[in-house]
């Protein structure tokens, strides 16, 4: 098998836990626990879950913007052991957008800075005039226009702020976009037109996307396949129709059911878990899940289940569940 | 009139801005009708927030203040009483859910002394009496052991947790109308369904009326009887929740409507609203959605719509609708 574009496997991040006044470590959270998965080239994978199950640790490892173990290869390469001018020059094809368009736009510069200094930090100090091309090109391909160079994040709105953001994220031309929670912090009427900007773009750019986030009806509107998280491992991965209509896991079960449906004539199931997710820093024994599954019996509570694949990449951890 | 409890007629708000007053409320009328589930929907800033405030007397002091119209609630006007009556209708006749538990409860008082306290400056009863109906409540919210929580510390809480004690809080008095603001926004998909499924038993037990205010169409679509859909500080559309979601009239409710991803769906291009939401100090001079809206006609730009009357309990706010 040739080496697919992207390939997670066995990512662990473990936060040590210290308390005491010699600050001993107690105890880790697993934030990411044994995470594996490929994305193809082009491909958006849609990553959900619950606040605390560690999809954004799983894309920052990804990225190295936090320090993890395990392997991630980008087209064949290991990401994780890159250092020095080899990792800043491996970052271009690699970027992120981040969810909080106020918090992550540096307030005294101005979009033209903000968005040229991925260029320099990467690639070294270009020429002025061909960056300042370069920038102009970006915002008008998000939507800005060249005009808004020389004016500053707090002349913009919520959307446009995270414009900026997407634009700075793209003028690298990566291969790679992981965009953590892109359209969490914006208002309805905006999140459709940002949304549909990642989709164009991603045609545009021939763009790969990890697409992190809590909101399943806008994972599935922009996924291929998608993967949910429960307290650091992965449960559930299938392609999206698959994922949505036939889950197999009692969890994604139950989050899609969790869901509100703008759609007051459907009458759905109602399924509503009990109890609240238990703490990573001490996670249930065998199934993370089975302290809230209706269905967990002994086995479930001594052997975590493996990530197997139930027939047509759909991928299920679940002692119980058949396709 | 029979029936209502709250009746909101042509209220107005005001804070200062640098130049003018601004308006965030601007001439709301809303009833809600004794047991039911009033939705009140819109984007940040269109002032569904102050409305609220406003009908608990809560406006942010010195700065904001009613500037004319009425809440009459059971026949008596609460626009001008002295504070120390509010402060006895507050809690005991209407009762509120903030959006954030993490900052509403008191870090430095175990969650039953906040309970405990709420009761007893309502109803002369004696601690031990307080105590027991604290922890009833608290049982009944779903709170495990009661017993035992109810002398933990609001931290040693989750935010689930902590916001089932404010709806306990809330609901201790059993107030005859509960006003919840964004009361799921802060929890995940799984908390935030067994949340509403406990307000909506409990209005069925104590037969009292909510005021849900939300962003989120889906969760009025299944826990609204009738919607009233806000912007720039007036109701552009109210409706029973199914006619609303059936036939949308305001150019405003469909796109809002549009431009949600579906569960169901996926893949196409979202339709959005172009533009975002203007300013309170820079608002159109006619129609308040003018300029966004691709509908619009000659008087839109320099004359504001009443509400028409479409149908029964449907009213609109367009002049596409004028007889």
């Amino acid at each position: 098998m040739n080496n697919p574009f992207l390939r997670v496997r066995n990512l662990k991040k473990y936060f040590p836990v210290n308390s005491g006044i010699f600050h001993r470590t107690k105890g880790f959270v697993k934030a990411v626990d044994d995470v594996s998965f490929t994305v193809d080239e082009g491909e958006t994978l849609g990553l959900v879950g619950e606040s605390g199950c560690g999809k954004s640790t799983t894309g920052r490892a990804i990225l190295r913007l936090t320090p993890a173990e395990g392997s991630v290869a980008f087209r064949g390469e290991e990401l994780l052991s890159l250092t020095g001018d080899k990792l800043r020059r491996a970052r271009k094809d690699f970027q992120m957008i981040f969810q909080d368009p106020y918090a992550s736009l540096d307030p005294r510069m101005t979009v033209r800075q903000i968005v040229s200094e991925p260029l320099s930090a990467i690639l070294g100090r270009g020429q002025r005039r061909e960056e300042d091309d370069k920038v102009a090109e970006i915002l008008e391909a998000v939507g800005l226009g060249a005009g808004a160079m020389s004016r500053y994040p707090f002349e913009f709105s919520g959307g446009q702020r995270q414009r900026v953001g997407i634009a700075r994220a793209l003028i690298t031309r990566p291969a790679l976009v992981v965009a953590d929670e892109p359209v969490s912090a914006l208002d309805v009427s905006v999140q459709a037109q940002v949304i549909n900007l990642l989709a164009e773009l991603r045609e545009r750019f021939n763009l790969t996307y990890l697409f992190i986030a809590h909101d399943l009806s806008v994972v599935r509107h922009i996924s291929d396949r998608v993967a949910v998280m429960y307290l650091g491992r992965v449960v559930e991965l299938a392609p999206k129709n698959a994922l949505f209509d036939r889950p197999l896991h009692p969890y994604t079960h139950a989050l899609l059911a969790s869901v509100p449906e703008p759609d007051p004539f459907r009458k759905k199931e109602r399924m509503i878990l009990s109890g609240d997710v238990p703490s990573p820093l001490n996670p249930p024994s065998g199934c993370s899940f089975h302290p809230r599954c209706a269905h967990a019996e002994a086995i479930c509570a001594s052997e975590i289940p493996v990530l197997e694949d139930r027939g047509k990449g759909h991928f299920a951890a679940c002692h119980f569940t058949r396709a | 009139m029979a029936g209502d409890i709250v009746s909101i007629n042509n209220l107005r708000v005001s804070f200062p801005s640098e130049s003018a007053r601004i308006y965030p409320v601007d001439g709301v009328s809303l009833k809600i009708l004794k047991g039911e589930t009033l939705g009140l929907v819109g984007e940040s800033g269109c002032g569904k927030s102050m409305t609220s405030l406003a009908l608990m007397g809560l406006l942010p002091r010195p700065l904001g203040r009613v500037d004319g119209g009425e809440i009459i609630f059971k026949g008596r006007n609460l626009i001008g009483i002295a504070d120390a009556e509010m402060a006895k209708v507050r809690g005991r006749d209407i009762s509120m859910i903030f959006q954030d538990p993490m900052t509403s409860l008191n870090p430095v008082y175990t969650v039953g002394d906040q309970i405990i306290e709420a009761i007893q400056a309502h109803e002369r009863v004696p601690r031990t009496e307080a105590r027991r109906v604290a922890v009833d409540m608290l049982r009944k919210v779903g709170i495990p052991s009661p017993e035992k929580r109810i002398g933990d510390y609001p931290h040693l809480m989750s935010g689930g947790m902590r916001q089932r004690v404010m709806i306990a809080m809330a609901l201790s008095l059993k107030p005859e109308l509960l006003i919840a603001d964004e009361p799921t926004t802060a929890l995940d998909v799984t908390i935030q369904a067994q949340i509403l499924y406990l307000m909506n038993d409990l209005r069925r037990d104590l037969g009292m009326s909510i005021l849900l205010i939300t962003h989120n169409m889906g969760l009025v679509a299944e826990n609204a009887d009738r919607i009233a859909v806000m912007y720039a500080g007036r109701i552009l559309e109210e409706a029973p929740t199914k006619g609303l979601f059936a036939s949308p009239l305001h150019p405003y409710s469909r796109g809002l409507l549009d431009s949600i991803p579906r569960m169901t769906g996926g893949g196409d291009k979202l339709q959005s609203i172009p533009g975002m939401v203007p300013p309170l100090n820079d608002l159109p001079k006619g129609c308040k959605f003018f300029g966004r809206c691709a509908r619009s006609t000659e008087p839109c730009e320099t004359k504001e719509p009443p509400l028409f009357q479409k149908g029964e309990g449907h009213s609109v706010r367009c002049w596409l609708y004028e007889e």
